[in-house]
């Protein structure tokens, strides 16, 4: 059905649009003589809602408004596909939900449903067969997630925390390529990176060297392009700790972390390991690793070349490994 | 001064404004607060619903396709000080829609600036999602079959998200994220009262408010006590009927005074049966101590 505001017949002497058609007609559609045309553009609807924020994941420019109002750490994960950034992020927001993170406390988030939708997949709710994370879309133009955390006590002092979701596949084209395309805007506004390992691969026989090699790249490719200045904070992150198989050696991981703690030592001092898992397993509790993480993220940037957290060696976290031995 | 009733679809926002009005006009009861002088409003709407209350009987769903009830009071505190207070009652439906669909009705925006907000927080509320391991966890202890391990594939289709998933924890901060005051120099004096409603079905070893919300929603509790840094909140255990509406509407109807029929325990565990205690929080009168 056509809106229409006037009908016109091309046919001389034709009574149509107040008479019969001439040529008999019933339908005027029916007639080849017969011209309608449709009514204008209806003017433009009164809003008659309030537009809040859209609550989910923000984009480049929308982070920067954010900063702008209140300046964050800025928190770049760094990693290879399947390596666990989202679901770091994930843990991040499921470890709140059940009480304050060390001494950090959940003070708000802008983007509460991105959140949310990056947890989707674990939930019962969304109907999967068994716990998951939604893969990160490459290019996704909305990647910053917004977590405003708490120090528990003392003055209580607020800090804003943008952590950035990037797809692995555009580290991968990193490493491929040695173009760091999108990635280096994101790079020269990170306060943190951080660098995620897979401590399961580490611990695996067959995928360690695979895994390590990769991370090597990786390291390499951020280096020779000059991506990290020395102001930044970096955090070694093992992820999966609770995948890692019983007996699984822990020598090749610590070793790598060790390699890879020198040589990010070069470019800034200011390097902390952190070994983390987020699901529970033998001596691993869910979420384990993520209150030093965010303990470091909370430091206000004015102060991060005073307020480090202290460099774990990484042969004090081989126990780890150890009591996966017994 | 503003003050805007919040709250998700039957968490008690309209039966407490029918006991708080009953409270208000009864003059024989000693309240912090009374009605002042009667003004040539027209009181038909709290009057219908205070009859509702009176007979036990559960309010109607308020409608989010109506104009909504505004309802003003001038009171009379127990120095003889008058003040106006505007309180709209809203339908639940328009606070889920400022989560889902990200909207608020224009005609309402003046209160996206009240000077204080009183949040109802139903106890039965799902708060925290279940996650897919704990479900496997428990069929583990109880002997049933792991989710997936049936006929389906492992990787069988999943319920995209949208934001109707989310629980109520995500829900209530949110409300709060949006209808609060980020920073204290925004509104200044605003003041954020948080009911948990149907206090006569919370477990009496919960004691008062500030723990229930302890426990039932972590998340919640810490963005409250983050929040106090940037304004007053003040935590409420009401139950503006006090009881059940089926089981126990035979003592109910038995109290002598209805008035007395409420319940209100506030942060430090104190019960009393006033529900004009939390309003004088609002808006300034009294100060609640923390426990």
């Amino acid at each position: 059905m056509v809106d229409v505001s006037e009908v016109r017949c091309s046919e001389d002497g034709c009574p149509v649009p107040d008479g019969q058609c001439a040529l008999g007609h019933e339908l005027l559609a029916d007639c080849p003589n017969v011209e309608f045309s449709a009514l204008p553009e209806p003017p433009p609807a009164v809003p008659t809602h309030h537009q809040f924020h859209h609550g989910f994941a923000l984009t480049d420019d929308e982070a920067f408004i954010l900063s702008c109002e209140h300046p964050p750490s800025i928190v770049l994960l760094v990693g290879l596909p399947d390596v666990g950034k989202t679901t770091l992020i994930a843990g991040v927001h499921e470890a709140f939900r059940l009480g304050p993170l060390g001494g950090t406390r959940f003070a708000g988030s802008r983007t509460l449903l991105g959140l949310e939708e990056r947890c989707h997949l674990s939930r019962m709710s969304s109907g999967a067969a068994s716990p998951d994370t939604a893969r990160t879309a490459v290019n996704a133009p909305e990647r910053f997630l917004h977590v405003r955390v708490q120090e528990v006590g003392k003055d209580g002092s607020t800090t804003d925390i943008l952590i950035v979701d990037v797809s692995g596949e555009d580290f991968a084209n990193l490493v491929n390529s040695g173009q760091p395309g999108g990635l280096r805007p994101v790079f020269g506004a990170a306060t943190d990176v951080v660098l995620l390992a897979d401590a399961a691969g580490l611990g695996d026989d067959i995928d360690r060297h695979a895994t390590a090699t990769s991370l090597r790249r990786l390291t390499r490719a951020v280096h020779e392009l000059g991506l990290v200045s020395g102001d930044v904070r970096l955090q070694l992150v093992t992820t999966k700790h609770d995948l890692v198989e019983p007996g699984a050696d822990h020598t090749f991981c610590d070793e790598l972390i060790a390699e890879l703690t020198e040589k990010w030592s070069e470019l800034t001092p200011h390097v902390t390991y952190h070994s983390t898992a987020m699901r529970a397993n033998g001596d691993w509790r869910a979420g384990d690793g993520l209150a030093g993480l965010l303990d470091v993220w909370r430091q206000p940037r004015s102060r991060r070349h005073h307020a480090e957290a202290p460099a774990v060696p990484p042969r004090r976290e081989s126990h780890r490994f150890a009591s996966l031995k017994k | 001064m503003r003050i805007l009733l919040a709250g998700l679809v039957d968490a008690g926002k309209t039966t407490f404004l029918a006991a708080l009005w009953h409270q208000l006009c009864d003059e024989g009861s000693e309240r912090r607060l009374r009605i002042g002088r009667l003004t040539a409003e027209d009181r038909t709407y709290l009057n219908e619903i205070e009859q509702r209350w009176l007979r036990c009987q559960r309010t109607d769903r308020t409608p989010s396709s109506a104009v909504p009830e505004v309802v003003t009071l001038g009171l009379v505190d127990d120095d003889g000080n008058e003040l106006e207070i505007v309180v709209p009652d809203l339908a639940g439906e328009h606070f889920r829609a400022a989560v889902e669909e990200r909207q608020w009705p224009s005609e309402l925006s003046a209160y996206l600036e009240a000077d204080a907000v009183l949040l109802f927080v139903h106890p039965d509320g799902n708060f925290r999602s279940a996650t897919t391991e704990e479900v496997n966890e428990l069929g583990a202890a109880t002997g049933d079959a792991p989710i997936g391990s049936g006929s389906e594939p492992p990787d069988a289709v999943s319920v995209p998200f949208d934001a109707s998933v989310v629980d109520d924890s995500i829900r209530l901060v949110e409300i709060i994220q949006l209808l609060c005051p980020i920073r204290s120099n925004d509104r200044p004096g605003f003041r954020l009262g948080v009911v948990v409603s149907a206090w006569d079905r919370v477990p009496s070893l919960m004691g008062n408010p500030r723990t229930f919300v302890d426990a039932a929603s972590p998340l919640l509790a810490q963005f409250l006590e983050s929040c106090r840094r940037e304004f007053a909140v003040s935590l409420w255990g009401v139950s503006a009927q006090g009881g059940d509406y089926e089981s126990d509407v035979s003592r109910l109807a038995k109290t002598p005074r209805a008035s007395d029929r409420a319940i209100v325990v506030g942060e430090a565990g104190h019960q009393g049966a006033d529900l004009t205690e939390p309003l004088c929080w609002l808006v300034g009168i009294s100060d609640q101590g923390r426990p």
